[in-house]
């Protein structure tokens, strides 16, 4: 294939996206041959952004993220760009935090030395410190420091891991279904913490779900995946007040405009 | 559980023995056992004072476990270091698990002769051999545990980039630990049995050989009391183990303890 003839890369860097995809696809092998999950997905997501991927289960919404966080490699000839240069692998400005709190975090570490991972042999043990204590304050566990993981709920499990992430200082924050199996009180808790976390410390966000009220309340805007293979059939901004408020933002009549028409691009991208 | 019902735990426990010792006493006293051969317990208590007194039994026991821990520490190292080239590299693996198996299988003590014969009757002979003996359920259970790591913890340490040091040491490692843990027991046990036989059937030195030798000069009283103080070396050892656990790991002991999940 042709390459676009190249001229000066740093005078191409594409710096106000954090992310921009184009012609993505991907494809498994399997035993009937091969099998495309993703085709030709293309996104952006400007720096600062808070972007929600939502989409049923099973349409490649993980798959995508991973191609984010680079931990696996789309079909040749995709292009992932992260902040204007092409993504290689996983690059330590991107941080993710997985669905699966407990079989992500190190059961047999307490919980400072789980966020701790990431920076030890890298930074020195003062500053290692004052991050790790920077952001356990940002999740608000730091009195938990010194409990291992079992024993902490859920919520705070999942709170650990982002502060793992966060005490990376990412530029961007991937996240996969990370409230998913969260009950309904400490989800909508941990929406406002990240909502506070992110205002505070002006993380961009890329977050996949398929809860549809989870990606209006949380997003500036809303990728709907639908199809098989999956492509991004609908693509909504969000421009709903800052701060957000469990109570009036989900009174607000924009945000029952914005969740019907997410609702029903997901209904007829099912019909295909 | 709390100090007084331990302490119970403990009295309890040696209702038993002590019973036994009492019915043996007695039954030897008595005349009622058939075998001359066998001492009574005052006569092996006495045999510990005599053993005592002229530092036979402080040399002996010097020199066994000086056989069994450097045996132990030795095979464990390269068990580990092996455990962990075949857990992380899958052509490690695939070139070597047949030979694992095949060198595994064969019984320790079958090695004895051939160690003679290269180490001559010497310290290097038995630990040769407790070494041996350590290395396999140390190599097995290491492979196991880092190949084990799971697909979570994988993403994890790519997505933080560390390197292949760093995975081996802070998620293969600690991931094989509880399963290490109970071979590096077993690999401990497994050195004091082989250290003993080699001394038996070797080098004519430590615990092994005084047995030999009691019977030799017909002390049966002897023998009980250096039978006895294996026992009491194979106790001790185990439980210094468990100490080292507590405080090197307690991540995975406290787990290992019971902890009943997240709340």
């Amino acid at each position: 294939m042709t390459m676009p003839a190249t001229t000066d890369p740093v005078a191409e860097r594409d710096t106000a996206h954090a992310f921009a995809c184009e012609g993505l696809f991907v494809e498994y092998d399997t035993k009937r041959g091969p099998l495309r999950v993703l085709e030709d997905v293309t996104f952006t997501c400007k720096q600062g952004e808070f972007v929600s991927i939502l989409g049923p289960s099973g349409t490649g919404k993980t798959t995508l993220l991973r191609i984010l966080a680079g931990l696996l490699t789309p079909g040749a000839g995709s292009s992932v760009q992260f902040q204007g240069a092409e993504l290689t692998g996983p690059n330590p400005g991107v941080a993710i935090v997985f669905q699966n709190y407990a079989a992500s975090l190190l059961q047999w570490r307490t919980v400072e030395r789980n966020v701790a991972l990431g920076l030890e042999g890298r930074v020195g043990k003062d500053e290692r410190n004052a991050r790790v204590q920077e952001a356990l304050e940002l999740v608000g566990l730091a009195d938990r420091r010194h409990d291992y993981p079992w024993q902490l709920s859920g919520g705070m499990q999942q709170r650990v891991q982002i502060a793992r992430a966060l005490v990376m200082r990412p530029a961007v924050l991937l996240m996969d279904e990370p409230f998913g199996a969260l009950d309904a009180m400490t989800k909508s808790q941990l929406q406002d913490e990240l909502l506070r976390v992110r205002a505070l410390t002006g993380t961009t966000v890329v977050f996949v779900t398929h809860d549809i009220d989870e990606a209006v309340y949380l997003s500036d805007r809303v990728f709907v995946l639908s199809g098989k293979p999956a492509r991004v059939s609908t693509e909504l901004g969000v421009e709903l007040p800052q701060p957000r408020s469990q109570v009036t933002t989900k009174e607000d009549p924009e945000y029952l405009r914005i969740r019907h028409e997410v609702y029903s691009a997901l209904r007829t991208g099912d019909g295909h | 559980m709390t100090a007084s019902s331990r302490t119970r735990g403990v009295l309890l426990g040696l209702i038993v023995p002590a019973a036994i010792i009492v019915i043996w006493q007695l039954a030897k006293s008595l005349g009622a056992l058939p075998y001359d051969n066998v001492p009574s317990p005052f006569q092996i208590v006495r045999s510990y004072g005599a053993l005592i007194a002229d530092g036979e039994l402080a040399r002996n026991l010097g020199h066994t476990l000086l056989a069994c821990l450097g045996g132990w520490a030795l095979g464990s190292a390269i068990g580990i270091a092996l455990g962990v080239g075949l857990g992380v590299s899958r052509a490690a693996w695939n070139y070597s698990m047949a030979s694992v198996e095949v060198l595994r299988a064969i019984p320790a003590i079958a090695f004895v002769p051939i160690a003679v014969i290269i180490f001559t009757q010497t310290l290097q002979m038995e630990i040769s051999i407790a070494t041996w003996v350590a290395i396999w359920p140390v190599t097995v259970s290491t492979m196991n545990g880092v190949a084990s790591v799971s697909s979570e913890h994988h993403d994890v340490a790519r997505s933080l980039r560390l390197s292949w040091l760093e995975r081996v040491t802070k998620l293969a490692l600690p991931t094989a630990m509880p399963k290490l843990l109970v071979a590096l027991r077993l690999s401990l046990s497994g050195a004091l049995v082989l250290a003993i036989v080699a001394e038996i059937v070797g080098n004519p030195a430590g615990i092994g050989y005084a047995l030999v030798s009691a019977q030799q000069a017909l002390r049966p009283d002897e023998m009980f009391a250096y039978i006895l103080l294996t026992g009491v070396i194979g106790l001790v050892l185990n439980g210094l183990l468990s100490l080292v656990y507590r405080y090197a790991a307690p991540g995975v002991t406290a787990r290992m303890e019971g902890a009943t999940g997240g709340a």
